[in-house]
C-alpha cells in the first residue's frame, strides 16, 4: 500500500497528468453553481470543500438512458466500439476506448459502487455494458470532512474515510492531499505521478487520522444493527401503510440512489432506427409489477414502499450479504414529502 | 468474451396455429436462423425464453415444446397487449429474436421413478404440454412412473392442442383428464373446475409430485385439494407469473423476497414458496 502526498497547489499538475492517460471527471461547478462530478478541462477550477454532488457517480457505470442493441433490418446489433473520445458516461452503449478517472467521489458513493459490481458482474451472467465502463474506470475517493444531518454511513458499515470502493483514497490536509492507494489500479496511478509525489509523513497520517475520526463524530448513528434480521419479522407491520401514506411514487428516492439500479428495457423507434434501450425504474411506480392481464402484484404504495426497503436491507443481505445502503442521505434530502426511511428502523425497534 | 445476454438469436416463425375459439391463442413454431444457435440453445421443460420484436421490445414466454421435439422451438401466446397483439399480426415467415433459455426447468432429476401428476388450467397450459411431450418421449418414458393429467379451460373451444390432447388419450401409458367450466352439446367428458376432477378421481400422493399451472384462483383452489389427497409442500411444484425486462436476475422487476423470478425461478415448490412474502 503506497502512501504519497501532494500540495494542494500541485492538483492541477496531478489532474494534468491524469489527463495524459483518460477523460478526468473532478468536481466542479455547473452553471447553477451546484458542484457536480464533471469532465475538468485544463484550468477550469476544481473544488475540494462540497459536501456532495447532488448525483450519484453510478451514472457513469448505468447511464440513465443507454442503448443496448440497434436494429437494422429487424437484425440486432451491438453498438460498435467507440473511435473518438470515450467518456464513460457516454448512454450510446458504445465500448469505452480509454480510461476515465473519477476524482472526488465521497466514500458512501464508491461503496455503493461494489453493490452494482455484485449485480452487474456477479451471478450466473455478467452485464458486458457495464463491465466495460467499470473496467475503463478508475476511482479516486476524497474522504469527508464535514458531514450532513442527513448522513448515516458510519451506520451502514462505512464511514468519512472508509476504503471500499476507492482506487485511491484521498484525504485532504492543511497543505496537502494525503493519497494511498488501495487498489492495482490506484497503485498504477500513483505509480504515473510518481514525480510529482512526496512521501507520506508521519505527522501527515497522524492529521488525517485525527481529521477523520472528527469527522465520524459528527455524524449521528441510526439503529441499523441486524436490519435484515427485523425486517423478516416485520413484513406485515402496520408501519408500512403508516409511514408510507404520504408516498406520491415519483422515484426520486431510487434515482438519486447510489445503490438502485433497477432498469426498464425499451424499444424506441425514430423513422428507420429502431434503438432497444435501458432506462432507469423504479420499484415505487405502480407499473413496475404491472401483469399485462391487470393484475399487479404490489398494488398500492404501501407495498411498493415496503419492497424498496425490504431490498436493500433485508434482501439483498440476505443475498449477497450486503446492505444496499449507504448511508449518502440523497433519499432523505431529496423527497418532496419529506419521506426519512430512519423512521422506519427507529419504530420497528430492535 | 461471452456471448452479450441481451442479444437475441435470429429466429423465423415457420407455422402459426390458432388454438382456441376465440382466436386469441396462438401457436408459433419458431426455428433459430442460425445451427450454431440452434445448438446453443438447450432448455428442458419448465424454462421460458423472451421473445423480441424490433420496436415493440420483449416478452417472456414459457417454452411449449420439449427439447426432444428437435428443429424448432413452440411458444403459445394469448394476445394480451402490444407485444402481443404485434405477435398475433405475424404470419409463417416473419422473423423475430429469441433469448434463453432462461430460469430453471421443472426439477426433472427429482422426478425421475416418480408417479407425476400434472394439472392444469387455461392457457398456462403451455410449459405442462412441454413436460408430457417430454416425459412421453420413448427413451424417457421408462424413467417416470405414471402420468396423470387434470386439463381444465371455460369451454370446450378454449382447449389448447386439441389434436394432441386425442392421440394422448388413445395411449396408455398416460392417463388425460380433460374437464370444461361450462360444456356444450357435444361435451362428452368432464364438467366443472379442474378441483372437482381432482376430488372425485383422486390420484394417489404415493411416491408422486404434482406439476401445477394455472390462474391464481385454480392454483389457490388446487392446493387445497392437493393438500387433502396428502401431497406435502415440497411434493408440489408451481410455477410463477412475473413481470420481467432482463431475463438475467440483473433488471430488479421479478424480485419477490430474496429470489428473482426469473433465475431462481419461475419453478418453485410450494414449500419454497411458504418462505417468500406472497407477491404473485
Amino acid at each position: 500500500m503506497t502512501e504519497k502526498r501532494i500540495p494542494h497547489t500541485d492538483l492541477d499538475r496531478l489532474l494534468d497528468r491524469l489527463r495524459g492517460l483518460g477523460a478526468v471527471h473532478a468536481p466542479t461547478r455547473d452553471e447553477s453553481g451546484d458542484v457536480i462530478l464533471a469532465e475538468v478541462s485544463p484550468g477550469k477550477p476544481v473544488v475540494l470543500d462540497y459536501k456532495n454532488f447532488p448525483l450519484s457517480p453510478k451514472v457513469f457505470l448505468l447511464p440513465q438512458t443507454q442503448t443496448l442493441l440497434r436494429f437494422t433490418n429487424g437484425k440486432p446489433h451491438e453498438p460498435a466500439p467507440v473511435a473518438g473520445n470515450g467518456g464513460p458516461s457516454q448512454g450510446d452503449g458504445r465500448p469505452p476506448n480509454r480510461q476515465a478517472f473519477l476524482f472526488g467521489v465521497r466514500p458512501c458513493d464508491a461503496r455503493a459502487l461494489l453493490a452494482l459490481d455484485e449485480v452487474f458482474l456477479g451471478g450466473d451472467q455478467r452485464d458486458p455494458y457495464y463491465e466495460r465502463l467499470r473496467a475503463k474506470t478508475v476511482v479516486i475517493v476524497l474522504a469527508c470532512t464535514r458531514p450532513m444531518s442527513s448522513c448515516f454511513c458510519t451506520s451502514v458499515g462505512g464511514g468519512p474515510s472508509d476504503e471500499a470502493g476507492a482506487d485511491v483514497l484521498a484525504i485532504g490536509l492543511e497543505a496537502d492531499l494525503l493519497l494511498r492507494a488501495i487498489t492495482p489500479k490506484g497503485e498504477d496511478l500513483l505509480s504515473s505521478a510518481a514525480d510529482l509525489l512526496g512521501d507520506a509523513t508521519p505527522p501527515a497520517i497522524e492529521e488525517a487520522q485525527e481529521r477523520a475520526r472528527k469527522a465520524a463524530d459528527q455524524i449521528a448513528p441510526v439503529e441499523l444493527d441486524r436490519s435484515a434480521e427485523r425486517l423478516r419479522n416485520a413484513y406485515d407491520s402496520p408501519l408500512w401503510g403508516i409511514l408510507s401514506q404520504k408516498c406520491l411514487g415519483c422515484g426520486t428516492c431510487s434515482f438519486l440512489c447510489p445503490t438502485c439500479h433497477c432498469f426498464d428495457i425499451t424499444d424506441e423507434v425514430r423513422g428507420d432506427v429502431v434503438r432497444r434501450v435501458r432506462t432507469w425504474d423504479c420499484c415505487a411506480y405502480p407499473l413496475f409489477t404491472l401483469h399485462a392481464s391487470g393484475h399487479n402484484p404490489r398494488p398500492t404504495p404501501k407495498e411498493r414502499w415496503r419492497q424498496r426497503l425490504m431490498h436493500k436491507f433485508r434482501y439483498a443481505v440476505e443475498n449477497l450479504g450486503r446492505l444496499f445502503c449507504v448511508g449518502c442521505g440523497r433519499c432523505i434530502r431529496n423527497c418532496p414529502v419529506s419521506l426519512d426511511l430512519r423512521a422506519v428502523f427507529r419504530e420497528l425497534g430492535a | 468474451m461471452a456471448r452479450n445476454p441481451y442479444l437475441p438469436y435470429p429466429a423465423r416463425i415457420e407455422e402459426v396455429v390458432i388454438e382456441n375459439e376465440a382466436r386469441d391463442i396462438k401457436s408459433f413454431r419458431l426455428v433459430l436462423d442460425n445451427a450454431q444457435d440452434a445448438a446453443e440453445f438447450r432448455h428442458l421443460p419448465g424454462q421460458f425464453a423472451e421473445l423480441s420484436l424490433p420496436g415493440f421490445g420483449e416478452a417472456p414466454f414459457g417454452i411449449a415444446s420439449s427439447p426432444t421435439e428437435t428443429g424448432y422451438l413452440l411458444f403459445t401466446v394469448k394476445r394480451m397487449g402490444l407485444f402481443t397483439t404485434e405477435l398475433h399480426s405475424l404470419e409463417a415467415g416473419a422473423g423475430l429474436g429469441v433469448r434463453g433459455p432462461m430460469g430453471k426447468p421443472f426439477p426433472w432429476d427429482r422426478m425421475v421413478g416418480k408417479n407425476l401428476l400434472i394439472i392444469g388450467g387455461g392457457f398456462a397450459f403451455t410449459t405442462l404440454r412441454a413436460a408430457i411431450n417430454y416425459t412421453l418421449e420413448p427413451q424417457n418414458r421408462t424413467r417416470f412412473g405414471s402420468v396423470f393429467v387434470v386439463y381444465g379451460a371455460r369451454t370446450p373451444g378454449e382447449l389448447m392442442y386439441r389434436d394432441e390432447l386425442a392421440k394422448w388419450q388413445t395411449r396408455d401409458d398416460i392417463d388425460v383428464h380433460l374437464t370444461v367450466d361450462k360444456a356444450d352439446a357435444t361435451w362428452t367428458q368432464h364438467e366443472g373446475v379442474v378441483t372437482s376432477v381432482l376430488d372425485s378421481l383422486k390420484p394417489s400422493s404415493e411416491n408422486a409430485l404434482a406439476v401445477v399451472c394455472g390462474p391464481p384462483i385454480m392454483i389457490k383452489f388446487t392446493l387445497f385439494s392437493l393438500a387433502k389427497l396428502g401431497f406435502p409442500d415440497d411434493a408440489i411444484i408451481l410455477s410463477l407469473e412475473m413481470r420481467m425486462k432482463c431475463g438475467i436476475g440483473k433488471c430488479g422487476r421479478c424480485n419477490i423476497g430474496s429470489k428473482f423470478v426469473c433465475k431462481d425461478g419461475p419453478v418453485f415448490t410450494r414449500e419454497e414458496l411458504r418462505s417468500l412474502p406472497a407477491e404473485y
